[in-house]
This record gives C-alpha cells, sequence and structure tokens, in this order.
C-alpha cells in the first residue's frame, strides 16, 4: 500500500469520526423537542447517550498474516472461539429528523485465549506440556454510531438497526506460567490498530412491559432498553500504517443489552 | 438542715456507688483464667499468662510459631524437643496455718479440683507433674513463684491406664501418644493442696491445645512439567485437621546433589536440516506489488536436550521424601498417578523431612489452604528428574506424612508466543514499541489523536450549552 492511499484511508475513517462530532453542535436536538414530527406524550426524561453490555463468540485472525509460514494460533489454541465481554459508550449527540441519532462511541473489551504449550522434543511420549500459554487482548474501539430508531419512533415497530464505524485498537500479551513470554528477545506485549465496522439490529424491550419501562426512566433515566444482535467486523491488519501487527481481531457474531438515557 | 442532710445522703450515696463500682472493677480486672476474691487463698497468673518456652535451657519466649499456626498451643515439634513451659503464678492470702502444699496436674477431662478426680477415693483422671513444699507458702503477703512443667509430662500420660497418680517422668515416646489427628485439650491445674489432699481456695487453671499428629496424606496425585518448572496436582483433604499444604522436591533446586536415581541427563542433539519456501517482496524499488518465491534451506540450531530417564510408569525413589515418617497411623495401599501399586499413611503422622527440600515455606505453609489442589514449583533446571511429595499440614503446624511421590524433568517447551515469532510473526516489543521508520504515523499516535479529537468535540460542546 503507497503512502498516499495509506494517508487517504486513515483520513476517510479520521473525517467520518470527526464529522460525526463537529456537526452537532448546531443540530443537535433534546428528546422533549418534537422528534420527526412526533409529539411525545408524556414527560420523558431526556437521551442523549446509549451504552452497551455485550458478549461475543470471539477467534482472532492471527493466522491470516501473510508473513506467517504457518498457524501458531491455532495449533496453539485450537480453532475454536472464546468469550468476548465488552462494553460501548455512545453519546448520541446528533438526532437526524426521520431517520434516528448519530454520535461518536467508544467501546473496550477483554478476552483470553489460553492451551497448554508444546514440548521442543518428545516428552515421555507426549509433546503436550504442563506449561500454560496464553494470548489476553483487550480491544478498544473509536467510532461512529448512527441508530435509526425513527423506525421505532414513528413507525411504532420496536426494531433498530444500526451501524458503527471507526478506528478498532486493541492492546494484547502473549503469556504462560512465568508470566509475560519472551522470543528471540522480543517481548509478547503489544498493540495493533485497524477498523472497526458493525451492522445490527435491536429489539426495543420497552413495548413488552410499558409499565417498567416507565419505572425504569422515572427512577434510572433509562429510556429505553433493547436486546441486540450484531455483525461485527475487526480488521486489525495495521491500517496501511502500522507494519505486521499481531492480528487480533476478527469476525463475530455479537449479543448484548444497550440501555438508552 | 434539712438540705444538710439531703446533701450527706447523696454523699453517702455515691461513696457506696464508688466503692461497689471498684469492687466490680478490680473483680473483672484479672485474667479471665482466675476468680479471686479477697482475704481468701487464691492462685492466680503473673503479668504474662502464656508461658515461656525452654528447650535446653534456652528461653524462647511465649511462642515458636506463626501467629497463624496456634502459637500458644503445643505441637510435635515441641514435644519432641523436649520443650518445657515455664509458669509464672501468684499466690495470695495464704497463711502458715492453712499448712497447704503446692502441687500441679494435668488432664484431658476437665476438673482436678476434686480429690477423687486425683485418685483420693476415686479413679483419677489427673496426673501431677510435680509438687511444691508447704514452705513456698508466705502469710498474707502476695508471693510470685515460677514452676516449670515438661510437654513430655503433660502429654505422656493421656492414654496411660491406669492414669498415674504419682509424678512419672516420661521420654520421646510421649510424643506419639496421642491417637488420632484430632487436637486435644489439657488443662493445667495450679493447686493449693492441705494435708488431706483437699484444694484450698481457688485454683489456677492454664488451658493447652495439643497437637502431636499432622493431617493424613493427600491421595489422586498427578504431575506435569513445562520449561523449568513442575505442577504437582492432588485431591485436597476434607477432613478437619488440614490448614494448608507443604511441598517437598529431591534434589534441591539450584543446589544439591540428584538422588540416585535421577541425574543431568542431556545429549548434544542436532535436528536434520529442511527446505522452505519463503515468498520475498520484489526489491526494484518501482513501488509495485510484485513478490518472488524461493527455496531455502534452514539448519536449526544444535542443541542440549534432554534424555528421559524416568518412563511412563516408572517408580520414583527418594530416600530423603520417603524417609521421613517418624510417626504414622498406618498404611493404605493406593493407585499411583501410572497405575502402579503404592502405600500411604492411612490416617494422621508426622513427616521430618530436611526444610531445605521445603518449596515456597510462606507463614509456615508452602500453600495456606486446604481447599488447594495444585502448586507450580519454577526456577528448576530443565533435565533433572525432580522427585516431588506433598503433605497436608494442621493448624498447630504439624506435617503430615508425604503422599506418593512423583519424578519428571522439566524440559524446553515453545508456547503461543515463541511459535508466532518462530513462523515468521514480527509483532511484539511492548506497548510503546517504536513503529517502522519512515511512515507517516505511528498507529498509538494516530489513535490517540482521534481519542484527543473525539474529548475535545465532547468538551466544546458542553462549554457551549
Amino acid at each position: 500500500m503507497t503512502e498516499p492511499m495509506v494517508m487517504r484511508r486513515v483520513l476517510s475513517v479520521g473525517g467520518f469520526l470527526a464529522l460525526t462530532s463537529a456537526g452537532t453542535g448546531a443540530l443537535a436536538q433534546t428528546m422533549d423537542q418534537p422528534i420527526g414530527g412526533v409529539k411525545r406524550t408524556h414527560g420523558e426524561s431526556s437521551q442523549n447517550f446509549a451504552m452497551e453490555i455485550r458478549f461475543a463468540a470471539f477467534t482472532p485472525e492471527v493466522d491470516s498474516d501473510p508473513s506467517l509460514k504457518g498457524t501458531p494460533f491455532a495449533s496453539t489454541f485450537g480453532s475454536g472461539s472464546t468469550f468476548l465481554v465488552s462494553g460501548e459508550f455512545d453519546w448520541q449527540a446528533l438526532r437526524i429528523p426521520h431517520l434516528g441519532t448519530l454520535g461518536p462511541g467508544i467501546g473496550v473489551g477483554y478476552a483470553k485465549f489460553s492451551g497448554l504449550a508444546t514440548f521442543t522434543e518428545p516428552h515421555n511420549g507426549t509433546l503436550i506440556s504442563g506449561e500454560t500459554t496464553s494470548l489476553e487482548i483487550f480491544p478498544i474501539d473509536a467510532i461512529a454510531v448512527l441508530r435509526a430508531d425513527a423506525v421505532w419512533r414513528e413507525l411504532g415497530i420496536p426494531l433498530v438497526p444500526y451501524g458503527k464505524l471507526g478506528i478498532g485498537y486493541a492492546l494484547w500479551r502473549a503469556s504462560n506460567t512465568l508470566g509475560t513470554s519472551h522470543a528471540q528477545g522480543v517481548v509478547g506485549l503489544g498493540h495493533s490498530l485497524g477498523s472497526h465496522v458493525a451492522l445490527g439490529l435491536a429489539l426495543n424491550l420497552n413495548p413488552l412491559d410499558s409499565y417498567a419501562s416507565k419505572t425504569f426512566d422515572d427512577s434510572l433515566g433509562v429510556n429505553n432498553t433493547y436486546i441486540f444482535a450484531e455483525w461485527t467486523r475487526e480488521d486489525l491488519d495495521g491500517l496501511g500504517i502500522q507494519p505486521k501487527p499481531l492480528r487480533v481481531g476478527g469476525t463475530s457474531w455479537t449479543f448484548g443489552f444497550a440501555f438508552e438515557f | 438542715m434539712k438540705f444538710r442532710v439531703a446533701a450527706w445522703l447523696v454523699a453517702l450515696g455515691a461513696l457506696l456507688v464508688g466503692v461497689t463500682e471498684s469492687r466490680a472493677y478490680a473483680q473483672t480486672s484479672g485474667t479471665t483464667t482466675t476468680t479471686s476474691t479477697t482475704g481468701q487463698e487464691s492462685i492466680t497468673a503473673s503479668q504474662n499468662v502464656n508461658p515461656d518456652r525452654i528447650v535446653n535451657g534456652q528461653d524462647l519466649g511465649e511462642s515458636t510459631r506463626p501467629q497463624n499456626l496456634n502459637p500458644t498451643g503445643i505441637n510435635y515439634s515441641d514435644c519432641i524437643s523436649d520443650m518445657s513451659l515455664q509458669f509464672s503464678v501468684t499466690l495470695s492470702g495464704f497463711a502458715a496455718t492453712d499448712n497447704a502444699s503446692m502441687q500441679i496436674w494435668a488432664t484431658d477431662h476437665g476438673d482436678c479440683t476434686a480429690s477423687t478426680s486425683r485418685g483420693i477415693e476415686g479413679i483419677n483422671q489427673c496426673w501431677p507433674l510435680g509438687q511444691g513444699t508447704p514452705a513456698d507458702f508466705v502469710a498474707t503477703s502476695s508471693v510470685t513463684q515460677t514452676f516449670t512443667v515438661r510437654v513430655q509430662d503433660i502429654v505422656g500420660p493421656q492414654n496411660e491406664s491406669p492414669t498415674p497418680n504419682s509424678y512419672t517422668r516420661f521420654g520421646p515416646e510421649a510424643c506419639a501418644a496421642q491417637p488420632t489427628s484430632a487436637a486435644v485439650s489439657f488443662t493445667i491445674w495450679f493447686l493449693a493442696l492441705d494435708s488431706s489432699g483437699n484444694n484450698l481456695g481457688t485454683a489456677y487453671q492454664y488451658p493447652l491445645t495439643v497437637d502431636l499428629v499432622g493431617p493424613p496424606p493427600p491421595v489422586g496425585i498427578s504431575h506435569s512439567v513445562g520449561d523449568t518448572l513442575f505442577n504437582i496436582n492432588w485431591s485436597p483433604n476434607i477432613d478437619s485437621d488440614t490448614a494448608g499444604y507443604d511441598v517437598y522436591i529431591d534434589p534441591i533446586p539450584g543446589g544439591g546433589t540428584p538422588d540416585a536415581e535421577a541425574g543431568p541427563l542431556t545429549e548434544y542433539y542436532c535436528p536434520d536440516a529442511y527446505t522452505q519456501e519463503v515468498t520475498v517482496e520484489d526489491d526494484a524499488g518501482d513501488g509495485g506489488d510484485a513478490t518472488t518465491t524461493i527455496t531455502e534451506t534452514v539448519q536449526p540450531a544444535c542443541s542440549n536436550r534432554p534424555i528421559p530417564t524416568v518412563t511412563p510408569g516408572g517408580m520414583c525413589t527418594s530416600n530423603v521424601l520417603t524417609s521421613g515418617i517418624v510417626v504414622d497411623g498406618g498404611e493404605v495401599t493406593t493407585f499411583d498417578e501410572a497405575g502402579l501399586e503404592t502405600t500411604t499413611s492411612a490416617s494422621g503422622g508426622i513427616s521430618t523431612i530436611p526444610s531445605a527440600n521445603l518449596v515456597g515455606i510462606n507463614a509456615g505453609f508452602t500453600i495456606a489452604s486446604e481447599s488447594a489442589g495444585t502448586y507450580t514449583i519454577v526456577g528448576l533446571t530443565n533435565g533433572v528428574t525432580y522427585n516431588v511429595a506433598v503433605s497436608a499440614v494442621d493448624g498447630s503446624g504439624n506435617i503430615g506424612p508425604i503422599s506418593s511421590v512423583v519424578c519428571d524433568y522439566p524440559a524446553p517447551v515453545n508456547d503461543f508466543w515463541t511459535n508466532y515469532r518462530n513462523d515468521g510473526g514480527l509483532a511484539g516489543g511492548g506497548f510503546c514499541a517504536l513503529e517502522a521508520v519512515g511512515l507517516p504515523v505511528g498507529p498509538t499516535v494516530a489513535f490517540g489523536a482521534v481519542a484527543t479529537g473525539l474529548i475535545g468535540v465532547l468538551r466544546r460542546r458542553r462549554r457551549r450549552r
């Protein structure tokens, strides 16, 4: 990838985030105002933020690195997935009439893969040792989030499609029983940069129990509660500006709960 | 006048209240093991309730163990070292006409004040530890005296039948008198007895918890090894005595001579060369993405590799570990991890393995938890065969019989990071590792810049509001 191409890619992602944030000053509205032409019926609290609790079966694409001769991740940890637990906080800074909310968000998570290291030579008839080896991943995402809640607000269908786009980033640590791993004089700590894309559909739970949802709003200021399913793609290949990162991103289906407040 | 009478009544009442309060204070300010009554004969503890511990004539203070290991109790180590307990008690209220005799008795059944419990017209449940003379008592004044009793004399008669009613000196065999691993509560009585053997006044009693038998050994032993490390696993004990575990190893890591069956067993080994195809970027400098695939021959480095000396299913031998059991509640046949028949202690006992072979001691244990079932020994030498066993330890610091011994040699391993780097991965170096020179901007800086921008926008928007 040439340098101009790299710059264009960075600028496109960064520019999208910047536009999302900077344009909010003039267009922001509060939930007390008419939304998309629909007048709120009673004193609902203002809505400016969203928070998600997220769970995913996750497998990083470490072995997709073209510079690798083998498949070190699969041969160490197998081809299975592990649990990725994460959280996300969004600022719904901009309300677009007849569409939904747009704003920046940040997400953090944690996943750990563990297995048994292999002996360099057969040992008592086996290659499996008693020493553990692990890879811990701490994904951090800076994203723009568009939630098209007009479907719910204007048509009364309790479904909210949404999309996310931004920069994906992860800190990671490779370790064994004795602590952080070292190999060839290099410590097993690092970070990886890339892009983050997600598309999802959230089901608003408020219609299931309108009394509880109103109480939830009155007591804690939570306007909407959702369960959601999301296709998440985190491509931590360095974005062309980081040479040979550990590719700890991947594609996963994420499920969880979301709260708007 | 009425006022003067009332004032006197108030003053008198206050005086009575003050006297009552001061008497109550005097009664409750004593030690919990005494019940002193003014004007009566009594024996009380002096300043220190707990006795000093004397071994080979040396005063070791009130305790020789960490506070978490029943520091004021007696364990096997105390007993076998022929420890003596030096009590300091104060005698008061005795008159010469009492013609009293100071005697010290012990029991594991409760009360020694009744003459029948000391064998006078009854079956004695107490045994004497020594006795003083009537001359020890001084009329009307308090006197503090020191008395020394031997631990072996306290614990020795507990299973004697009949219980001795005259002083008997016991030896080291007394330390094997406890029937089970459960601790036994003794009471040492300091009695002032008249010529008929009746107790005078208030006696002083000192409770003493004695535990001379360690817990049963852990079972279900298994092990695994890694690079310079040895894992030992066991089924956690479920008895009421175990408080933790000690792990033993032979030979001692970083020193000592390997046991006869072990040894630094390595051989010089050169792996076969192999060929591999490598894709390299075209270095024409035209900025294109062209690559070329070449075949190269790789000769792995030669090194010393371990030779297994312990075949699967083989017996482990360590004289250091297996010769340490001095008290044993009997043996039981079990099967070790290789399926071979082995014998371990059926109940509690005592191990006396040198402390140099003990791993990771901390506050009296290797692991201070009964529910623990695994421990990793690190810092070993690859290729050296180590024998490892584990003992349960009770709350008094008694080390029970060892488990079956497992043995193996640590060997080099490849973890994920080694595999990744060996396969050509280039990442790593730390969270703050520098990026390649000449690239437009580091990823951390890029991420930080975007995050900073977002925060800035947020703050600006907040100020506008």
